[in-house]
């Protein structure tokens, strides 16, 4: 299944980490994974598990001169991302693969109006529009994120809307240049539950019309079970489990995924009863375990955890997981 | 019809509020404007003349030969003996003179006293003239028409170099912001003064040669403020979302930090004007400015030194226009300042 000419984005054994004090310490450790056409990944974990720097990678926007590209190939259009020059990669950016932020109160500039910063995307990529008709593209936007009196709403300020139109606005700089991969960093997490459902029916529908991949990247497993078709699940840096949506949910494999969904509320508990949870803390970036990274938490744990990390092994079809339990 | 943001119409009422600060702006204005028109009200040669049923306007243009009116001369008319002419004759034929009708640069010399002159209602001289007999209402007013535009184009030159420079250190951080860094404190240990005194005391400045050399060496006072702005402004979101759009560095910088930066550079504006009217003038007074006869408020402080009890009216007017003028600026800063003011709009008690 990963051959084929609907892969629109690979990544294969891909690292990247941050300098510190003249060592490099991985964020991301050899992580692989393809992305069909009109497909929804979702990428879960804990905060600093390296969701957020595998996105910020394919988007080649890790911070400079800390961030560093370890090893691996991220290949989009059979170009490798890594290897474009910064203005090839300027040109992508915002028109072939877009980006919503997580906070959308800071994401837009407080000084600008929206139609603006809407019509700057249009500014930049599609330079040979006239100004009316980027005006024109602007209110089709808007409308199709589906705020109320687009005309008006032109010409407010950031801080004129709620958090919740921020986001739709954040959502239509995005897709202005209708691109072929949109990449949410948590695109939920500031916003409360209703908002939250609202634009999370939003990107489905607009996803449906237009065919685009989607990267998904929350710490909410509700969030990647209304909306994604594969799931990645990550640990410290590394890919613990890789499998479609359903199978993950009925079947986890990896003792980190089964904590997970145990530590879930559900209907059948009793009141009062002590939520589950996993023991232990994340290890630190800096002292990451010898071996499988999850070991000193992980219930199964045995002999071979301690010597390397498990490789990943193939269960079932497109089930993958990254545990000697089931081989390694 | 162009729409302004409401923040900015709120920061213009409360600037309109600091009374002291809008009156200034005000009078402050009107200087210049009248400066401006300094031609019309302060100028040797006539505003009107009709002779022999014909209307001239000398004042703009080129020069009408005394001939033209009957006079034996070939070289311009001058027009206060004209006035006299026309007005013993009595043909019908007039001249309106402006309220002060001398220019700036000529002498005026009478047969039995000698320069500096003393006020005088009666020869139209309402602030005296200086030693060499120039009227000193003319070299003020065109003293300071000559200053004040100094002063700003000198500022639109030395923000816009130090604006940029400052923005892409902030921004590029790094090799770019050490490198200039280490620039900005070698220029800022070269004394401003100095250098331009021993540069113009090789050249000669001319008005464009002399805004050269102070752009050159006053560029560096902006930088620093942008550079820490800029420093804090690129962390924010918006900067990172602008990227992740494929915006190129010089777009981010001109079009998202800057209009986040600029109350911080406009509160500066005013303090830079008077800078540069007072460094304008300490040149000229020292003499490494203007070269004379340009008139100057400088030349005019030197002279007003050297004839300070004989000659009380050059110090007198010269030092009451510089301080009105220096502390409307100031007033102007004050008020933009605080109305740029977040605290105002916010407070707890």
């Amino acid at each position: 299944m990963d051959s084929g000419k609907d892969i629109i984005l690979k990544v294969k054994n891909f690292s990247a980490g941050f300098m510190k004090d003249g060592e490099v310490y991985s964020a991301v450790d050899r992580i692989s994974f393809n992305l069909k056409k009109g497909e929804t990944l979702g990428i879960v974990g804990e905060s600093g598990c390296g969701k957020s720097v595998t996105a910020l990678s394919i988007m080649r926007l890790l911070p400079v001169p800390s961030g560093k590209y370890m090893s691996g190939e991220i290949i989009y259009n059979d170009r490798n991302l890594l290897d474009l020059s910064p203005e090839e990669m300027r040109l992508i950016r915002g028109d072939s693969i877009a980006m919503i932020f997580q906070e959308p109160m800071t994401a837009l500039n407080p000084v600008k109006k929206i139609g603006k910063q809407i019509s700057e995307v249009f500014e930049i990529h599609r330079s040979s529009l006239s100004r009316r008709e980027m005006e024109r593209e602007t209110l089709s936007l808007l409308e199709k994120v589906g705020i109320s009196d687009p005309e008006q709403r032109m010409n407010e300020y950031p801080h004129q809307l709620s958090g919740g139109m921020r986001q739709r606005v954040m959502i239509a700089i995005a897709l202005a240049c209708k691109p072929s991969i949109l990449i949410a960093d948590e695109p939920t997490t500031a916003l409360d539950v209703t908002i939250q459902a609202q634009i999370l029916d939003l990107i489905k529908e607009l996803q449906r019309e237009s065919g685009m991949s989607v990267i998904f990247i929350t710490h909410d497993l509700g969030v990647i079970s209304q909306l994604c078709d594969n799931v990645i699940v990550m640990y410290a840096g590394r890919m613990a489990e890789k499998a479609p949506v359903d199978e993950l949910f009925k079947n986890p494999l990896h003792p980190y995924t089964a904590g997970l969904l145990d530590s879930i509320p559900k209907f059948e508990y009793k009141r009062k009863t002590r939520l589950k949870s996993i023991e232990g803390m994340v290890p630190s970036i800096t002292d990451y375990p010898e071996g499988c990274r999850f070991r000193n938490r992980c219930t199964f744990a045995f002999e071979p955890c301690a010597l390397n990390h498990p490789e990943e092994t193939e269960v079932s079809e497109n089930h993958r997981v990254n545990c000697y339990k089931y081989g390694g | 019809m162009i729409k302004i943001n409401p923040l900015t119409i709120n920061k213009f009422r409360r600037f309109r509020s600091i009374k002291r600060g809008y009156y200034s702006c005000i009078i402050l204005a009107v200087f210049i404007l009248i400066s401006l028109a300094g031609e019309l009200l302060v100028n040797s040669r006539a505003l009107v003349v009709r002779y022999n049923g014909e209307y001239y306007f000398p004042t703009y243009g080129s020069i009408i030969p005394g001939k033209s009116f009957g006079l034996d001369y070939h070289y311009e008319t001058n027009y206060r003996e004209l006035k006299k002419v026309f007005e013993n004759s009595g043909t019908g034929n007039f001249v309106i003179l402006p309220p002060v009708p001398y220019n700036p640069y000529e002498t005026e010399i009478k047969k039995d006293s000698y320069p500096p002159l003393p006020p005088s209602i009666k020869d139209r001289h309402y602030l005296g003239t200086d030693k060499t007999g120039r009227d000193v209402a003319a070299r003020l007013l065109y003293g300071f028409r000559i200053a004040i535009f100094f002063s700003l184009i000198l500022l639109v030159f030395q923000y816009a170099i130090g604006v940029t420079i400052g923005c892409f250190m902030g921004y590029l951080g790094g090799r770019f912001d050490l490198v200039f860094q280490r620039i900005i404190e070698i220029w800022n240990n070269i004394p401003f003064l100095y250098a331009i005194i021993i540069v113009s005391s090789i050249i000669i400045p001319s008005f464009l040669s002399l805004l050269g050399i102070m752009i050159f060496f006053g560029w560096i006072g902006i930088t620093w403020y942008v550079r820490t702005a800029t420093y804090r402004e690129r962390e924010r979101e918006y900067v990172l979302a602008a990227r992740a759009l494929g915006a190129s560095t010089s777009r981010i910088i001109m079009i998202h930090i800057i209009p986040n930066i600029i109350s911080i550079i406009i509160t500066f504006i005013p303090f830079s004007v008077a800078g540069g009217i007072t460094a304008l003038t300490a040149l000229d007074f020292l003499g490494f400015g203007l070269a004379p006869p340009t008139p100057s408020w400088g030349q005019l402080l030197s002279e007003a030194s050297e004839f300070n009890i004989k000659a009380p009216w050059i110090g007198a007017s010269v030092i009451t226009s510089m301080i009105a003028v220096l502390t409307m600026v100031t007033f102007i800063g004050e008020a933009v300042r605080e109305s740029f003011d977040p605290k105002m709009f916010t407070t707890y008690e």
